[in-house]
Order: structure tokens, then sequence, then C-alpha cells
């Protein structure tokens, strides 16, 4: 069943055009989370479904109810602010009341969903503290009790673990998803964290510029990124990009790739014009064993630039003798000077700079893009 | 450690605080000394009589023989009615003059102007506006409101309309201060509590009682002390409006004691009933602390 629909919905405040136009459906008890850069509208596709805004046009749908016009109050929705936005000359304990009184329950019952909420966040012994009195993630806590207490419709969540420090944060992250699991009400979250995204999310649509540029599972993203800004948004450290050169050699359509020369009979079309490899496609081998012309394989000679140990896994730093093409917030792609590829390796001995060797990735772990930037499905090949 | 810094910083400290406190001493405590020696003698400007000591005399004739008990219960009232309606007047320009609206800085200045400006000029300035006849100002715009209906009156000799009068007036001075103090207390209260309130079902009302008014606590309480105390210093707007007339209708203590001591040259007599005013306003300043501390502060 879809429980939060938008359609058609278009924000714009004064003459800045926040989200031109979107078109979104949430099923029921499923955790969505917004992802993109600051700016991007996720956080205002979130107020206008609180009704802390109004859309210039479209219409928004809960439960399919059109809930356009109506205030906050009347949506049955709860939120979770950044910074908690806890009353602060209330106790916990008036905090969770808080949504309850408002809405005019008996005594009794404000009781008994308090506590019921302040048990389920482990809140109890911290009932009569005010929100000086508690650290971050107590007062992460209370926030998420206060959004719980009235048993909304939907829950929304801007960027609810920013404030935390990163131990905290995986933590908090895990009993989020939990609690949301456990309740199963549909959940908005907005963040632009990609890990958040990829841990909590039933699925994830990535913004930009107001407009989604994909929705699907986590590991749909990833694996298949509809964009070269999908693609570079996701991963860490982001996607290699490469731009292919087609040439004809001796009669045989060829690819010139990262420095080396490739044969690609039945491979890359020639309309793509990035190839992106992720780092943790490439494997790596001493120089010299050149065979750069496969079919199944590609190879790319370089120097090591740098190495980043991370203890389960290093980041080597290539210096090939091409330029790389950067993603960036702008516009479109960046040619970089640099030159540098990533990869992400385990197991294999340590290089040292300056080293040469030999980066190989398998033709299955190659994405391509055409000139806007596009994803072009590999199965065509 | 701590008690050997604590100790080389003491003449330092002490060498700092020196000008404040001479100060203090100069102005403050020795004059209220003075005070309570004098008002146990019969000490009159340019009298030839010896000084003499009459024990507790100037104390009874005060509440016997001077306005001091009808200034008193005049300062109660000045300050029972301005206090309030000045903070709620305050309270009510902040919140409109906080909103988005058009040419507010023109009238937050405008509200402010008056705090500027010297209290006996305002004062002035009233004294045309509540000017008798039907010419009066206050008089005329009442007439053209009611449609005729209004009688002119003489509101600055009406025993039963001269205080209330000075405290307009006061109030009119005073509200901008108030103003400004809460404008600034609204600012620092974050936007996302009311959003937060408006998603749990608070509606304005609502929110104005539960988030703005606690966020403006600590702002409120400073600005209801120090309009308490403004409220019984009065004296600029009495002495060129009303001087204390008619019938000691507007008459407040200082303003009773400054006639008394400096107009009637009975210094004895003003010392004594400035202690009396010392022993009332320590018991409300004493009062409003005790009363503020039991509600604990909220940081």
């Amino acid at each position: 069943m879809a429980d939060v629909e938008f359609k058609g919905v278009r924000k714009a405040f004064g003459d800045h055009i926040v989200i031109p136009g979107l078109d979104l459906t949430v099923q029921d008890a499923e955790l969505l989370v917004l992802l993109g850069p600051s700016g991007c509208g996720k956080s205002t596709l979130l107020r206008l479904l609180a009704g802390l805004e109004q859309p210039t046009d479209g219409e928004i749908r809960i439960h399919g109810r059109p809930v356009d016009g109506l205030g906050p109050r009347a949506r049955n929705i709860a939120m979770v602010f950044q910074n908690y936005a806890l009353y602060p000359h209330l106790t916990v304990r008036g905090n969770l009341e808080f949504p309850l009184r408002m809405r005019g329950m008996p005594r009794a019952g404000r009781e008994r969903g308090m506590l019921e909420a302040a048990r389920a966040l482990g809140l109890e012994p911290l009932l009569e503290k005010r929100p000086a009195e508690l650290s971050g993630g107590q007062r992460q806590r209370v926030a998420m009790g206060r959004a719980i207490v009235r048993e909304p419709d939907v829950f929304l969540m801007d960027e609810p673990l920013s404030n935390l420090d990163a131990r905290l944060r995986v933590q908090i992250r895990a009993e989020i998803g939990a609690l949301q699991r456990r309740l199963a009400v549909t959940t908005l979250y907005v963040t632009h964290d990609q890990v958040e995204a990829m841990t909590l999310g039933d699925r994830v649509a990535v913004m930009r510029d107001g407009v989604i540029q994909q929705l699907g599972r986590p590991a749909e993203l990833y694996d298949r990124p509809a964009n070269l800004f999908v693609a570079g948004f996701l991963g860490n450290p982001p996607m290699n990009l490469l731009e292919p050169t087609f040439e004809r050699r001796d009669g045989e359509r060829m690819v010139r790739l990262g420095g080396t020369w490739a044969r690609p009979s039945a491979g890359i079309p020639e309309r793509v014009r990035y190839v992106g490899i992720r780092p943790e496609a490439f494997s790596i081998s001493a120089s010299g064993n050149s065979g750069g012309a496969r079919q199944d394989r590609l190879e790319i000679q370089g120097l090591v630039d740098s190495v980043e140990v991370l203890g389960h896994e290093r980041i080597v730093y290539l210096r090939v003798p091409e330029p790389v093409v950067e993603l960036s917030d702008g516009p479109g792609p960046w040619r970089s000077a640099e030159g540098l590829l990533a990869a992400r390796l385990t197991g294999s001995p340590v290089r040292k700079h300056g080293e040469s060797v030999t980066l190989t990735a398998p033709a299955a772990g190659m994405h391509w893009f055409d000139e806007d930037g596009n994803a072009i499905p590999t199965d065509v090949r | 450690m701590i008690r050997r810094s604590r100790f080389t910083e003491a003449p330092a400290a002490w060498l700092l605080m020196a000008p404040g406190l001479v100060g203090l001493m100069l102005f403050l405590l020795l004059p209220f000394a003075l005070a309570v020696v004098l008002s146990f003698t019969n000490l009159r400007m340019a009298s030839p009589l010896p000084l003499e000591f009459v024990g507790l005399a100037n104390y009874t004739l005060a509440f016997q023989e001077t306005a001091l008990p009808r200034a008193l219960l005049n300062n109660l009232l000045f300050a029972l009615v301005v206090v309030p309606a000045q903070t709620a007047l305050g309270l009510a320009l902040a919140v409109l003059l906080d909103r988005p609206l058009r040419g507010r800085t023109v009238f937050r200045t405008l509200f402010f102007l008056p705090v500027v400006f010297p209290l006996s000029l305002i004062a002035v300035v009233w004294v045309l506006i509540f000017a008798p006849g039907p010419d009066g100002l206050l008089n005329a715009a009442l007439g053209v409101l009611s449609l005729g209906l209004w009688e002119p009156r003489d509101f600055l000799n009406d025993p039963s309309w001269a205080l209330p009068a000075v405290m307009l007036t006061s109030i009119w001075q005073g509200v901008g201060f108030q103003m400004i103090v809460l404008l600034a207390g609204l600012q620092a209260i974050p936007r996302q509590l009311y959003e937060a309130a408006a998603i749990d079902g608070a509606g304005r009302w609502r929110q104005f009682l539960h988030v703005t008014l606690p966020g403006l606590r600590n702002p409120l309480i400073f600005v209801v002390i120090v309009t308490t105390i403004l409220s019984f210093r009065v004296f600029d707007q009495v002495r060129i409006m009303t001087r204390g007339g008619p019938q000691d209708a507007s008459n407040t203590v200082i303003h009773e004691m400054v006639r008394t001591a400096f107009d009637q040259g009975h210094v004895a007599m003003g010392a004594a009933m400035s202690v009396v005013f010392f022993v009332v306003i320590l018991g409300i300043a004493l009062a409003q602390r005790r009363l503020l501390r039991q509600r604990g502060e909220v940081s």
C-alpha cells in the first residue's frame, strides 16, 4: 500500500526553485532515505510533508488523503530534528508527554504512553532531568521518544545523527533501524551521509537540485548507478572515472583507456564517454606482464603515489599517465590533471611510493556513461 | 596550589575593585549611614537651633504629619499597575515586531525613542497632551472619538486622574525598553522549537504559552525587576507634571522626601523617610529574590 505520495510537487521560494516538480511514493512501513548534498531540497521535501511549508504546486497524500492546506497539527506526523528541538524548560517526562498533552489526552493515558515510549528507549532513569543535563545521545533518544509517543502515521527524521560523535552515531543508527522495523511506521529519513543511507534505507532516493536522480534499494544504487552523480555520490573513495578514446588501428577498432590500449571487439560501445570503475574492482600486481589488450579485463599501469592503511584494507592511489575525470558538486564532471586512480585492496603486499604496478579490473566491474552522464546498461554488450 | 594562587591574586583583586568600592562607599554607604544618623536628630536647613538627638520622633511624625503614608500607597499602586501593564504591552509589541512585518525597523525605532529622551522632556510633552479644556490634546481627541460625549477635564489637577496620568506617561516612556529586551529574548528562541511544537499539535496560542513564554523567562524576570525598582523611584514625572498634587493624589515617596528635605528644609525628616523607604525596597527585593529562586533557574 502506498502510504505517502508526492504528485508533481513543486516548491519555490520567490524566484528560487528548490524542487522543480517531483513524484515519489513511499510504501507502507518502509524506511525511505532521502540522500543528497546540502541544498539538494531533501529537507524541503520533508518540511513539505510535515506541513511546515506549503508546496507551490502539486499534491501530497498521506494514507491516500490529500493534506494540502492542512497544518502540521492535522497531519499526525512526528519529526526528529537535527538539533532535537527539545523543550528546554520541560523535563524528559514533560517533553515526552507534550504531544499527548497537546492532543488533549487525559492524564492517565498520557502517563501510560509516556512510560511506554520511555521504556522503549531506555529513558526511565532520566525522566526528571532537563535536556540541559543530558548527553547528546540521551537528547537524541528523548527526541525519538517524543516522536514515537503518540503513534504517528509517518516519522520524519531530519539528519538525526549528525550532531553525534562517530561511535554513538553507529550505535544509535542501529537503534533507529531496529525501532523502525519493530514499530513498522512509514519513515522518511533525510541525510547527506551515504553510510547512513545504505545501512538504514529499505530504499534510497538520491537527490540533486530538487530532482530525484535515482530511487532504489541501496545495493541497486551502488551496483547500478543511474548516472554519474549517483555513481560519484555513493562509495568512498568514489568511483574512478576514465575517458575512453576510440581509434582504428591496423583495421581494428581499439579503445585507449587509462593510458593502455584495449581491443574492444565485443566491448565498449563508442557512445560511451565515461568508464567508471569502483576502487574495490581493482586488483594489483607488479608491472611487467603487460597484456592490456584483453577483452575480459582492463589493465592499467602506473606508479604508486600513496597508500592509506585502514587496517582491514588499504587504499592505493595510483598515478597514471592520463588525466582522469573527477566529479564535483558543480554542473558536470571535471577533468583532473592529477591522473590519480584509487584502488581498495585487501590482503595484497604493501606497495611503496613510486613502485610501478599494474591495476586489473574485470570487464564486469565497469560502468558506462554517455555524454550526458547517464548510465548505459552494460547488458547491451 | 589553589590556595597559593588565591593568596597571590588577592592584592590584585582588591586593587582592581578599589575604584568601584571607593565610589560605593563615598556616594552610597556613607550618605546612607549619615541619613540613618541624621534621622535621629532635629537637623533643619538654616536653623538656629542646636543639633539635638530626638530619638524616633522623626519617624512617628513622618507617618503622622507628612504625606509619607499616602506616597507609599501611591508607589505601591504605581508598581502594581505599571509593572504588569508595561510588561504585557512590551511583550505584545515585541511579539508583533518580531514578525516579518513591513517597516518593522521603523516601528521598533519609534517605540524605543521615548526611552532615550530625557524624562523631563517627556513629562513636559505630556503636560501639553493632558492640557485642560476642550482644546487640550487628549480632551480634544477623546471628544472627537466619543462624538462629543466626552466632557473635557483637567487631568493633572483631578485627584482621581492625576496618578493614572502619571502612570500612562511612565508606561509610554518605558515600554520601549521592555520591548527591546524581550525582542532580543524572542530572537534567541530557536525556530525549530516552534516547528516541533506545531508538529506536536500546539496551535499558535499554545506555542506562545509553551515555547515563547518559557523561552522568555530570564528576560521577563530581568524586565520585571528593573521596572519594579524604577517604579519605586518615580520622581521626574511627578515633579514636573503634578508636583505630587492635587491633595497628594500623585505624590510618591521620593518626591515627598525631596519636598520635605529640600523644599521645606527639614533634612532630618527627609532622612527618616529615606530610611523607611530603604527598608521597604529591601523587603521587596528580598521577596522577589526568594520568589524567583524557589522556581529555580533554567539554563
